[in-house]
């Protein structure tokens, strides 16, 4: 899949898939809350009915007193859920093929920031954020340069400042992170 | 995308710039991609200067390149005590350096010790300033850098370059 950068001035760049992406999940807006809110009241009352029918017939069936506190207690369970606000997203690499830089992120709005391997479903790293400044770059390392030793490294920054407090997140080439209150980790010295 | 950088050097009276060298090498020769067995320098001499920048050829759909770190690794040599000198610096950075025809002399501002490990802050500067950056192709300040041997130096050791730039996109 391609996915499309487009600039100011209507220049569009492909941008290849990277090793590890950027997404955010935004905190639900005023709106989806109250719809959530909406569809669980619904759903709730479905059950209440489900449940009061199903007692109905049970005792209608002259089934024992266990059994119709067993019926209403599964009942009662499902009214335990609640049906979650929809949350919006925005995607480094958007499913739709668009590039989306880091500062289009509404950091105002941000509930929970995620850096994932496209390729691996498993690796997924998930940090709630809460009124904290978020950053993300890549590092580009050119070691030993000119050397039959050359390495060209891109290793993944990303973290959140507030205040004084900051946190970096180095995750390096084989995948191993990182983590420092400062920027100038010394890569180098974890021998990537 | 990562942002498409390489590194240039120029050579000659006239600036002559040659774009994505694919060495470092350093020696009695005023020339891109020397062969330092073939141009060596004698004791208590310099190297010619190197100008070397960091050019950025396309964003890529990246926004901004800043934090430029330079730095060596490796042994200058056994004998004497070498040293390798830069325009490079994380404070007290004199601005961008000019380009002048390379020479085997000192050159003004180029006189720090290069580091020999991943400076703490930005030590190569874009536009004059440690804290510049770039947003759209172009390159950094000049990087010039000698090697200054005494008169106890002697031949076979070999100190290689390291560069890191920080990208966002």
């Amino acid at each position: 899949m391609e996915y499309i950068c487009t600039e100011q001035n209507g220049d569009k760049t492909v941008v290849p898939l990277e090793r590890w992406a950027w997404g955010v999940i935004y905190v639900p807006t005023l709106e989806a809350k109250t719809q959530a809110v909406e569809a669980t009241a619904e759903y709730r009352a479905n059950i209440r009915a489900m449940r009061d029918r199903a007692i109905e017939i049970a005792e209608k069936d002259g089934e024992s007193n266990d059994m119709v506190r067993k019926l209403k207690k599964q009942y009662d369970a499902q009214l335990e859920l609640a049906i979650e606000p929809k949350r919006e997203e925005l995607k480094q690499f958007g499913a739709d093929g668009v590039f989306h830089r880091f500062a289009e992120i509404d950091q105002s709005k941000v509930e929970m920031f995620v850096m994932y391997k496209p390729d691996d479903p498993t690796k997924r790293i998930d940090m709630p954020v809460h009124g904290v400044q978020l950053f993300h770059f890549y590092r580009n390392l050119i070691l030993r340069f000119g050397t039959p030793e050359e390495r060209r490294l891109r290793v993944y920054v990303f973290g959140y400042k507030n205040g004084d407090n900051s946190a970096y997140h180095f995750i390096l080439p084989d995948d191993r992170i990182i983590i420092s209150n400062k920027d100038n980790v010394e890569l180098e010295r974890f021998n990537i | 995308m990562a942002a498409t950088v390489e590194i240039d050097e120029a050579n000659g009276a006239g600036e002559t710039l040659t774009h994505n060298i694919t060495n470092s090498n350093m020696g009695s020769a005023d020339e891109v991609n020397t062969d330092p067995v073939a141009h060596p320098i004698a004791p208590n001499t310099r190297t010619y200067i190197k100008y070397q920048k960091i050019h950025v050829t396309a964003l890529g759909g990246s926004s901004k390149i800043d934090n430029l770190k330079i730095w060596r690794t490796g042994a200058l040599g056994a004998g004497g005590s070498p040293t390798h000198v830069t325009n490079a610096r994380t404070s007290s950075y004199a601005g961008a350096l000019t380009y002048a025809t390379p020479t085997r002399s000192a050159v003004s501002t180029v006189d720090q010790a290069m580091p020999t490990s991943e400076p703490a802050s930005a030590n190569l500067g874009i536009g004059g300033s440690l804290s510049g950056s770039l947003t759209g192709t172009g390159s950094s300040d000049y990087l010039g850098h000698q090697i200054v041997t005494d008169a106890s130096a002697t031949a076979g050791s070999t100190t290689t370059m390291n560069y890191q730039y920080d990208e966002t996109a």
